[in-house]
């Protein structure tokens, strides 16, 4: 468990992140509260209504387990251990986590991994928790489309792999080129308010988590997307590819 | 005949169950996840009643509440706000709330879906 040293108080952007933490946090309860209510209101037990709500129970814990894990490594000032990761199967475990969510949001999901590279350096723990958080807010973003999509993709860069969660829907966040370049942006209560119903706190406690594993979240395109994505340095260890 | 709620939110699959308890009390409704899709129904139809939330993708409630006023058609029809805000955050727009014809405000924390039913059938316009 973490505890914020004594006497050093909370730090104002972690002050910030907590509150954006809570109020995302209010969704899935929001959710787990009305639907349990709408079930005592029905005859019948719909169990397709149990099964949301134990996806969005999940999404929670999984939220508040990254912010942690981000909380924790952030407060010891010490940058997390990298080691080689094979982003296809981290991508698509993660595509399996979202899918019961994307399900509920009618939302396509693809893992696409443009080119042939290597596993990358990162952290397997922190960068699953990072891509699952972006992964949780970007899915309920708001779409008049009739066929939405939601992409957990990696490409090669001349600086990288770029690995990030891209949406369909992406293009209503504009002028926004880069959260680094609105850092008040992660001050106001619903910072995104483009992406719809929360704080878009994942983006956040991502971004948190993408410092810790020395490199830093951005707006990106990736195949006629856009979406928030971090650049990884390959490994230098020989891939079976 | 049942009576039409346009009901605006952001959350597809919050707003899922509130149009679910909403029907099953009787009334027709119409969903808009956001102030584009809400103006763009008032093309078609005139709903009884509207319930929205006041944080919508791109706009705040009042902007949104500004153009359906300005609407002939919509310059009656009671308004509900049901938002996810708390009372602290939504006490600096007090006067645009009066403004704009709100006639209640409902919190999702708080209030259960029977109350929300409850209101809107309240407030429904009696028929002449």
């Amino acid at each position: 468990m973490i505890y914020p040293p004594e006497g050093s108080g909370v730090g104002k952007g972690q002050e910030a992140l907590l509150l954006s933490v809570a109020e995302q946090l209010k969704q899935p309860l929001l959710y787990i509260a009305r639907s349990s209510e709408l079930a005592l209101m029905e005859d019948e037990l719909d169990r397709s209504v149990l099964r949301d709500m134990e996806s969005h129970a999940a999404m929670a814990l999984k939220l508040l387990d990254s912010y942690i894990l981000g909380v924790g490594v952030a407060s010891q000032q010490a940058a997390l251990e990298l080691e080689s990761v094979s982003l296809s199967a981290l991508l698509s475990d993660v595509a399996h986590e979202l899918s019961p969510l994307a399900k509920q949001y009618d939302v396509e999901l693809e893992v696409m991994l443009d080119g042939k590279y290597g596993p990358v350096m990162s952290h397997p723990q922190a960068l699953r928790a990072a891509l699952h958080s972006l992964g949780g807010v970007i899915v309920g973003l708001p779409t008049n489309q009739r066929q939405t999509i939601m992409r957990l993709g990696a490409h090669k860069t001349d600086i990288g792999i770029v690995t990030g969660v891209y949406h369909s829907s992406m293009h209503r966040l504009p002028g926004v080129k880069g959260i680094a370049e609105d850092p008040k942006r992660a001050e106001r209560r619903q910072p995104f308010a483009e992406i719809g119903g929360g704080s878009a706190a994942g983006v956040f406690v991502a971004q948190q988590l993408f410092r810790c594993m020395q490199t830093s979240l951005d707006l990106r395109r990736h195949k006629g997307l856009q979406g928030f994505a971090a650049t990884l340095q390959p490994s230098k260890q020989l891939a079976l590819l | 005949m049942s009576k039409q709620l346009l009901l605006i939110e952001p959350d597809r699959v919050l707003g899922a169950i509130y149009a679910r308890a909403l029907e099953q009390a009787g009334f027709e409704v119409i969903a808009a996840q956001n102030a584009e899709q809400a103006i763009y129904a008032a093309d078609s139809v005139t709903p009884d009643s509207i319930i929205m939330e006041w944080e919508m993708p791109g706009h705040n409630g009042s902007a949104f509440l500004y153009e359906m006023r300005s609407h002939a058609d919509w310059s009656e029809i009671p308004v509900i706000v049901h938002t996810r805000l708390q009372a602290e955050s939504l006490a600096k727009f007090e006067g645009a709330l009066a403004q704009l014809g709100v006639v209640e405000v409902l919190y999702k924390s708080t209030h259960r879906l029977q109350t929300l039913i409850n209101r809107v059938n309240e407030h429904l316009p009696v028929a002449v």
